[in-house]
């Protein structure tokens, strides 16, 4: 666990050591922001964050392959993943490793928009339940988008085509909520598969095991893959 | 493609192996493989008796490796750099500082040590890159091609470190710079176009190649009738011409094959005197390191490789 920390702790440096985190969290408050005020706050009125989540759940999509794209395809243009794999470090511990890091990122630009919440507790009731699964949420959905993102950025050594190959799978599961118009068991396995249903749950107030199983088991399975294909690396 | 076939060699602890071969022959390709990057398609090899597939870590552990090109995290500064090596290597955090103070001090890093690594110049970036290799201080040292792209004085302070390396640890340096080699290290191995060609130390690959004695001297005079009158002398089996033009002293290079143990000196310059011709100099004639390797990795069309 030491090394993870080790790998995790760079990652982070080098994230705020470079322009990534300060625009990534820049372009999240901008977009939130700017909705939190003109539509929540101005035009509707309403002590509620749901339109703001929504809005989040489509901005997490970018926010995550700008974050996980040149976490390993960036070491292997520079060739910095050859001492990488020749210290005493378990594959999974590097995997795990940065995967931790992108997630604590992604968890400061999320604990940044809790200026929101405040907001309408100052002004007004919400329904503090909902905001909090909502948050929870939040957190799960980029937790699994970030996996992907990670699992991207070993498939290649160019950081941008590790982001175009992040952005186009993610939006791709997204957009397969369109096959729930098919109705029927179909419709329903292409809605579920495109974490539309859980997040709306989750905004909704509603925690369900089979939404957390879904999303647990697409993180387990992207680093998992992550961790094989570093290791095939090692082959060519 | 096979970069490398069947090559075999062994390393003592405490040696200084150097690791030759022409570009491409596969010097890099052996040493990823010895240091866990690139498993081996075929066959194994043991580090400190572990088996670099199958106790990869435990091998890792006991390694110091500088790639080629020094591929280091440069938006870093040298010190958080060297924290973070010394920490995924495995160093207790409390002889944390102790271990990169030494390395710091060892690597001639003190000046540039809160600096960031992009903003660093090639040869304090080669030693980073040492830096980062010797924390920990592990038994077996790999270093592929550390003096390349240095200046004339930062190839000698490197030279003088890694000799300096060589009392404790065990040392395995890749290099087609030849001097380097004769210069530091205790046995050399040779690999062309990935195979072994040589495993020895240079005195007994000059005593194994050499198959005759040889006299270099300077001698001025017509060419064709000292090499038909050196011919004659007892004892002498061979005589080349060095080189196609009389020298600025008006003498001509001549290299005289002689059998192994025998001495010719006297008979030549005896020779040479009575036929009138003026001797200029005269001395024994060995193979260099040179010679050795253009005759090793370049057997079938080098001429002054068959000659010899």
């Amino acid at each position: 666990m030491t090394n993870v920390r080790t790998i995790a702790m760079r990652e982070l440096k080098s994230y705020f050591a470079s322009p990534v985190a300060y625009s990534v969290s820049f372009f999240f408050l901008l977009i939130l922001g700017g909705w939190f005020y003109f539509i929540t706050v101005t035009t509707l009125h309403q002590a509620t964050l749901s339109g703001t989540f929504e809005v989040l759940g489509y901005l997490t999509i970018p926010i995550a392959a700008v974050i996980t794209m040149h976490l390993f395809a960036e070491e292997r243009r520079s060739g910095t993943i050859e001492l990488l794999m020749t210290y005493p470090l378990d594959d999974w511990q590097v995997v795990l490793g940065k995967y931790t890091a992108s997630l604590l990122l992604f968890g400061f630009a999320l604990l940044l928009t809790l200026q929101y919440p405040i907001f309408l507790g100052l002004f007004g009731d919400p329904d503090w339940g909902k905001i909090l699964t909502g948050y929870l949420g939040a957190f799960l959905l980029g937790a699994s988008f970030l996996a992907m993102g990670v699992l991207s950025s070993s498939l290649t050594r160019s950081a941008i085509a590790a982001g175009i190959i992040c952005l186009l799978i993610l939006l791709g599961l997204r957009f397969l909520s369109a096959g729930s118009v098919l109705g029927g068991p179909l419709g329903r396995t292409f809605y579920y598969l495109s974490f539309s249903g859980q997040f709306n749950n989750l905004t909704n107030g509603l925690i369900d095991t089979r939404d957390m199983a879904y999303m647990f088991s697409f993180i387990i399975f992207s680093l998992f893959t992550a961790i094989r294909v570093i290791e095939i690396n090692r082959w060519k | 493609m096979t970069a490398v076939k069947g090559i075999s060699f062994e390393v003592e602890r405490g040696e200084i192996l150097g690791f030759l071969g022409p570009n491409a022959a596969g010097k890099t390709t052996t040493l990823r493989m010895l240091t866990c990057y690139v498993p081996p398609s075929e066959g194994t090899a043991r580090i400190a008796g572990y088996d670099i597939f199958y106790d990869s870590l435990e091998v890792r552990k006991r390694l110091g490796y500088l790639p080629e090109n020094v591929p280091l995290y440069t938006d870093m500064r040298v010190l958080d750099y060297l924290d973070f090596v010394a920490r995924v290597k495995g160093i207790d955090p409390r002889e944390l500082p102790g271990a990169i103070k030494q390395t710091v001090g060892q690597c001639g890093l003190d000046t540039v040590k809160t600096r960031i690594i992009a903003t660093l110049s090639k040869g304090y970036r080669q030693r980073v890159g040492l830096a980062q290799a010797l924390l920990g201080d592990p038994e077996i040292l790999m270093l592929d091609e550390p003096t390349t792209g240095l200046d004339p004085r930062q190839i000698t302070e490197i030279r003088d470190l890694i000799k300096e390396l060589g009392m404790g640890h065990t040392v395995i340096l890749s290099t087609h710079i030849l001097p380097e080699v004769s210069m530091i290290c205790d046995r050399i191995i040779i690999i062309n176009k990935g195979k072994l060609v040589a495993a020895d130390s240079v005195q007994n690959l000059t005593k194994a190649l050499t198959k005759s004695q040889m006299t270099q001297i300077n001698v001025k005079g017509d060419p064709q009738a000292i090499m038909s009158m050196l011919k004659k002398v007892h004892g002498v089996l061979a005589v080349d011409k060095k080189q196609e033009f009389d020298l600025a002293d008006g003498g001509n290079v001549y290299v005289v094959h002689s059998a192994v143990d025998s001495d010719v000196r006297e008979d030549i310059a005896k020779a040479i005197v009575e036929g009138n011709f003026g001797l200029h100099e005269m001395r024994p004639y060995s193979l260099s390191l040179e010679d050795i390797f253009l005759m090793l990795t370049n057997e079938p069309t080098n001429r002054r490789g068959k000659s010899i």
